[in-house]
This record gives C-alpha cells, sequence and structure tokens, in this order.
C-alpha cells in the first residue's frame, strides 16, 4: 500500500516549485484495496526548505497533517505552502512524506520552495545558477535577452514611466525575465538589491562586477557575466557615486516609502515612490547605462533594483491589505490615466497592439509562459498584477519575497 | 516565522524607524557642505520636483559655472531622478537639454563630462558632435579619450569605427580598451579581433576584448580560435577561461558543447589546472554542454 500525492505547480519533467501562497493538493491510497479508511499523516521532511500543511487555505498552516484516506482510492484534498521564511536554496531540499499509525513510510515528494531572495543572501551555488542563467539569456548578445532590453527603450517611456501603471508595468517585465531564466533553469528566481542597506557582497568581481575608474565593470576571468554584451557593444558601464561598502545616499528608506500612501495605504499616493526612492536608486550611478531609462536595462543591476521596487510595493500591499482591485485603494481611478494604465487594460508590449496611442513597434512578443501556471496569460491586464499570490482569490502568479508573506 | 507575529513587528518597525533619526552616516555625508538652513532646503531639494519652480530653480543651478559645485552636482542628480517621472516631465525636456548641453563646455572638466553622460545616454546629437570634435582635437579634449570613446558607445546607430581605427594607434591604453569594445558594433573588425586574440604576444587585457568583440561580430571565426585556445596547456589562463565562459553561454555554440573529444578535454582541464578561475569555467562548460546533470527526485505513489 502507498500513497499517491498530487501537487500543481509541477512541471512535465515531475519538479514542484511552491511559495508562500497554498495550493490544493490531493493524496489518495495506491494498492490498498477493501473498504474503510486508512489514517495518513502528512509531515513537512524538508532539511533546508519547509512546508506547511492544512486542510483549508490558510496561511496558518502545520508541519503535520492527518488525513483519512478511502481505500477505494479516491483522491482527497489539502493545502500545502512553503513555511514562510524558511525557503529552499537546491531543488529537493524541501518535501512531504505520508507514513502510517506505524511510522512507516507511504510515499513521498520532494520540491523546492522557491522565492526571490535578497542578492546578498543567496549561497554560492544560487548565486552561480542566477548568473549562469543570466548569462545564457544574454548569450553573449545574440539571446533572448535582446528582446528584454528591446522592451525598455526611451521611445515607450509614457508606456512604463511617470504614471500609474509604472509598478504593474515592471511588475510584469520582471515576471517575464524571470521566466525566461527559469526556462534555462526552474531553480532560479530573480534577486532584488536591497539598495536602502549596504550590500558589499554583490558589487564584487564573483558577483554583479566592480567597477573601474573609467566605470567600467569587472569579473573574474570566466565569470559568466565576463562576455555580456547589449546592444553590440561589450560590457557594461557602471559608476557608483557612493561607495559601495555601504548604501547610496540620500533614497527614501524603506519605512518612508511603505508609509507614502498615508494612513489610508492608498495607492495613488504611494505611486510617488517612482521619484523617490526609484529616480534615486537609478540616478545614484551618474553616467551609468542604468542611469537612464532608456539604457538602464542593458546592465543586469537594472532588474535587481526593480526587483526591490516591486518587493517594496509588495510589501506595502501586505500592510495594508491592498491586493483586491475592487478595493479603490489598491489601485488608481481609471480617469484621467492613458491607456495601458487602468485596471483592465492589457499591457503593452505584450499585447502586441502597435499604433494609435500605442508605440508603433512591440517587441518580445506574448509574456513567457509557466509550467506552473497559466496565470496570467501571454497578454497580461493591469489587474492581474495586483493579487499576485492569490490573496483575494486573484491569479497565483508563482511568484513570492522571502521577507513578505502570504496573509489571508 | 509565525505569519501574525511578523505583522506584529512590521507595525512596530515601521512605527519606531519613521521616529528615529536617519543614520547619521548617510545624512552626515550628504549634508557635509550644508548647515541649519540650507541643510534642510537641500533636503527638501531632493524631493522629486513636481512644481515648474523646483524645476526651473535646478536647471538654473546648473548652468551656474560659479555656484557651488557639490549644488551643481546635487541639481543634476535631483533633475535626473525627475525624469523618472516620464511624461511628466516632457514640458522641462527642452530647458534641460539645453542647460546640459551648455554645462558640456563648463570650465569645470567634471561638470563637462557629467552633462556629456547624461547628454550621450539620451544619444544627443550635439553632445555627439563634441565627443568627436573632442577625440579629434588633441591638446583640447573635453574630456579624456577613453570616457569620449565611451559615451559614443552609447550611440547604437552611430558608426564610429573608422574614426576610432585611425585614432587607435596614438590612445593610451584605457582608450584603446574602450576602442576595442566599441568596435565590437563594427563587422570590419573581424579580422583585426582575430589577429588581436592569435597573437601570444598582445596584452591579456587587448586579447581578451578582442575575444569578446569577435565572438560579437564573427562567432564562428570566435568558436574555432576559443576551442584551439582553450585546449592549449601554453595558453593565459585567464584568457582560457574567458573564451570557455563564452563557449557556455551562447546559443550558437552549440555543436561545440556537444563535441564530446572537445568535452573530454574540458574535462580534463577542470581535474588538472591549478587555475581556479579556469577550473569554475571548465565546470560551467561541462554543466551546460549536460555532462553534469541531475534528475527529478519523485517516489511513492
Amino acid at each position: 500500500m502507498n500513497v499517491a500525492i498530487e501537487i500543481p505547480r509541477t512541471d512535465s519533467a515531475g519538479r514542484t516549485y511552491l511559495t508562500w501562497a497554498p495550493v490544493q493538493a490531493k493524496a489518495r491510497l495506491t494498492g490498498a484495496g477493501g473498504s474503510g479508511r486508512v489514517d495518513v499523516t502528512l509531515r513537512d521532511s524538508g532539511a533546508v526548505g519547509h512546508v506547511q500543511l492544512a486542510a483549508i487555505r490558510t496561511h496558518r498552516g502545520a508541519s503535520s497533517l492527518l488525513l483519512s484516506l478511502p481505500r477505494s482510492g479516491a483522491w482527497v484534498p489539502f493545502w500545502i505552502a512553503g513555511v514562510f521564511q524558511s525557503p529552499s536554496r537546491n531543488y529537493g531540499d524541501a518535501g512531504i512524506e505520508a507514513v502510517d499509525a506505524g511510522g512507516a513510510a507511504l510515499g513521498s515528494r520532494t520540491m523546492m520552495i522557491r522565492v526571490r531572495k535578497n542578492a546578498i543572501d543567496l549561497d554560492a551555488g544560487e548565486r552561480a545558477r542566477f548568473l549562469a542563467a543570466l548569462a545564457t539569456l544574454n548569450g553573449a548578445g545574440l539571446g533572448r535577452f535582446k528582446d528584454v532590453r528591446a522592451m525598455h527603450a526611451r521611445l515607450f517611456d509614457a508606456e512604463m514611466h511617470g504614471n500609474v501603471g509604472f509598478l504593474p508595468w515592471h511588475r510584469a517585465y520582471l515576471l517575464d525575465l524571470e521566466r525566461e531564466l527559469q526556462a534555462i533553469d526552474p531553480s532560479v528566481a530573480l534577486p532584488y538589491w536591497r539598495f536602502n542597506e549596504p550590500a558589499p557582497a554583490l558589487f564584487t568581481d564573483t558577483y554583479l562586477g566592480v567597477s573601474d575608474s573609467n566605470g567600467r565593470v569587472h569579473f573574474v576571468a570566466g565569470h559568466p557575466l565576463g562576455n555580456w554584451t547589449t546592444d553590440n557593444v561589450v560590457g557594461i558601464i557602471r559608476k557608483p557615486d557612493f561607495d559601495t561598502n555601504e548604501a547610496p545616499w540620500g533614497l527614501r528608506t524603506e519605512a518612508d516609502t511603505i508609509k507614502l500612501g498615508g494612513t489610508g495605504g492608498a495607492y495613488s499616493k504611494f505611486i510617488a515612490m517612482q521619484g523617490d526612492p526609484h529616480g534615486y536608486a537609478h540616478t545614484s550611478f551618474p553616467g551609468s547605462s542604468i542611469y537612464d531609462t532608456g539604457t538602464a536595462a542593458k546592465d543586469p543591476l537594472f532588474f535587481l533594483l526593480h526587483a526591490n521596487l516591486d518587493r517594496l510595493w509588495a510589501y506595502w500591499q501586505w500592510a495594508y491589505k491592498r491586493w483586491d482591485p475592487a478595493n479603490e485603494n489598491s489601485y488608481a481611478p481609471a480617469s484621467p490615466n492613458r491607456i495601458g494604465q487602468r485596471l483592465d487594460d492589457s499591457m503593452w508590449p505584450w499585447n502586441g497592439i502597435t499604433g494609435g496611442d500605442r508605440p508603433t513597434t512591440a517587441p518580445g512578443g506574448p509574456l513567457a509562459a509557466s509550467p506552473l501556471t497559466s496565470a496570467p496569460g501571454p497578454s497580461p491586464l493591469v489587474r492581474q498584477m495586483l493579487d499576485y499570490q492569490g490573496v483575494a482569490n486573484g491569479p497565483d502568479l508563482c511568484f513570492a519575497y522571502d521577507d513578505v508573506p502570504f496573509d489571508i | 516565522m509565525n505569519v501574525d507575529e511578523y505583522r506584529r513587528q512590521m507595525e512596530e518597525r515601521l512605527a519606531a524607524e519613521s521616529a528615529a533619526p536617519r543614520e547619521p552616516g548617510i545624512v552626515s555625508r550628504f549634508l557635509t557642505s550644508w548647515t541649519g538652513a540650507r541643510g534642510r532646503a537641500t533636503r527638501k531639494a531632493l524631493d522629486p520636483a513636481t512644481s515648474a519652480g523646483d524645476i526651473d530653480g535646478l536647471i538654473a543651478t546648473l548652468r551656474d559655472p560659479l555656484a557651488d559645485q557639490d549644488a551643481r552636482r546635487k541639481a543634476l542628480a535631483r533633475l535626473g531622478a525627475a525624469r523618472f517621472m516620464g511624461p511628466r516631465f516632457a514640458p522641462y525636456q527642452d530647458r534641460y537639454r539645453d542647460a546640459l548641453r551648455e554645462v558640456a563646455r563648463d570650465p569645470n572638466e567634471e561638470m563637462r563630462r557629467r552633462a556629456l553622460e547624461v547628454l550621450a545616454l539620451e544619444e544627443d546629437a550635439f553632445a555627439r558632435d563634441l565627443l568627436v570634435q573632442s577625440l579629434a582635437s588633441p591638446g583640447q579634449e573635453l574630456i579624456s579619450d577613453a570616457q569620449a570613446i565611451q559615451l559614443l558607445g552609447h550611440d547604437a546607430h552611430g558608426d564610429y569605427a573608422p574614426l576610432v581605427r585611425e585614432l587607435i594607434g596614438r590612445l593610451d591604453k584605457d582608450a584603446v580598451a574602450e576602442g576595442l569594445r566599441l568596435l565590437a558594433s563594427d563587422p570590419g573588425s573581424a579580422e583585426m579581433f582575430e589577429g588581436l586574440l592569435r597573437d601570444k604576444n598582445e596584452t591579456r587585457s587587448v586579447r581578451k576584448l578582442s575575444a569578446k568583440g569577435l565572438r560579437v561580430v564573427k562567432p564562428e571565426a570566435f568558436e574555432a580560435a576559443a576551442r584551439e585556445i582553450v585546449a592549449d596547456d601554453g595558453e593565459d589562463d585567464d584568457l582560457r577561461a574567458t573564451v570557455l565562459s563564452a563557449l557556455s553561454h551562447a546559443g550558437e555554440t552549440a555543436a561545440t558543447r556537444a563535441d564530446s573529444d572537445f568535452i573530454a578535454r574540458v574535462g580534463e582541464i577542470a581535474e588538472k589546472t591549478p587555475s581556479e578561475n579556469l577550473r569554475e569555467a571548465a565546470r560551467q562548460f561541462l554543466k551546460s554542454s549536460g555532462a553534469a546533470e541531475e534528475g527529478p527526485v519523485v517516489s511513492g505513489g
């Protein structure tokens, strides 16, 4: 007699990736025969990543769950999620096992609790995999990264900057990149640069590089990003105007950013973070690719900078419970915002719409698919970017941040 | 971590951080030359400007060669941040650009460089002309040759290869490095890159940049040269690591990554080389070629 366990968020290779968001899984007996039921305990078996289990959808799961499984082999549902702040480092370091009343093993599944982490918290293996995936995507200038870079050009500024759609657009952009990376290595999640705190380990020649006096970024020989090429020009130009052993100066603090929305938690006020800390984070590197909207995506650091901004938005959403588009404070009103900025608008370039109020081209094609979920689809709407963990029954986009929980 | 407890801690932290003064190091750094009312004005001024008065005031400070240098730098930083407001900055864009063009010829070298950097990132034609003129006028440079070439490289549609090739013989090593990077956009540089890459008498830096350039302009020539270099124990290990890394991550080198003889050779290198960087590059190559693959772990039912 065994226990079969099926968990959504499993790819075609049989690998399961969870975040903090509960997913409904199921278990059943196989080879039991007869009638009646067998009590089976499902329990967390992870060595690094850990899961919590529950009979209902909740953020208050436990490390074990007793299930009464029919001998007929009928499926019995349960809920499983990653334990907040216990993410994986490698695939297989998280899992569950099913045991009978005597403790005998009846079945198991290994998995990965895969979330976006502070870049300086990645261990050597995680860092190596992230950098290798990024380098492969770049393909020394000839890979799919060309399209990712092309989407964030000055010509298309109105689609993504200076307006209320700034945050959902960039959330979709990061998701697109991350899925491209995961198509290369599914264990990779996009890390973030927590720019309000010192991150000296990030600016080293074994990680995101060290700048010389001309602003040229150098890596150790053989580093995956050593051949980084964009727009047919080799290398990265990055000139920090701060000591990289410290944080950039003058940025709005995280606490003040979170409080931008006021005590009422209004998105229309929170969006001011676009100027500070966002704008200041970019302009902490004068004369660098990352300084200007038109060239920023040429530097890989740009994606880690924006991952932190997205994390700050996610944190604010959690602090004020602003996931539900039906709540007027979760987003901005339709008027007077232009097309592409309103809740029910699709977003360029993924919608492929050109001309009229949209740009004349739409590089990159539809949003990258995921083997784990069909959400948000190839042409995402603004509203689909809000409830990214499915707290308010929106589409779970299968990403999360290490310090932003799922919280019903 | 209990999520409910985490929420409670978050609420306490936000309340405490908002009440506490900012970290002294950061505050003292950017208020070093500012005291009292000027410090407070600077802090206020560093909030993204939304009013025309704020922006025009910053532009005036930026343009004024007699203004405090720190104030001019901060004005430029604030204008740069305001630029991220996208269409909302549009009404000020022309005045901002005109100010930058003026500062590109400022008496102060640092301000010239900073203005040219911003303009070059925006692919400003006026700035490009100044940079070309600077390169062509030894002794009358606006900024260093290395910086000028680097900034011209931001122009994705420009063709500066003939100019750089003409000047390369008189450039210092930093400018040569920038020149080689820029020439990676020029298919006509393939022969030069291949020659430099294969020349063991060249410096490591030049050979590495040539490898990267050849990779862009003539991938098949790069792949052939890279395989020879990797296999040659008499070659520079850092160069071998650099080209091996490129072979690992480029899509069109799939044939090399499927070549069992080459994979075996890289396997030997991974085992025997004393160079840590080369060993790591070899491991990455073997992984990318599928020589070190892991499968899923699923058991039960």
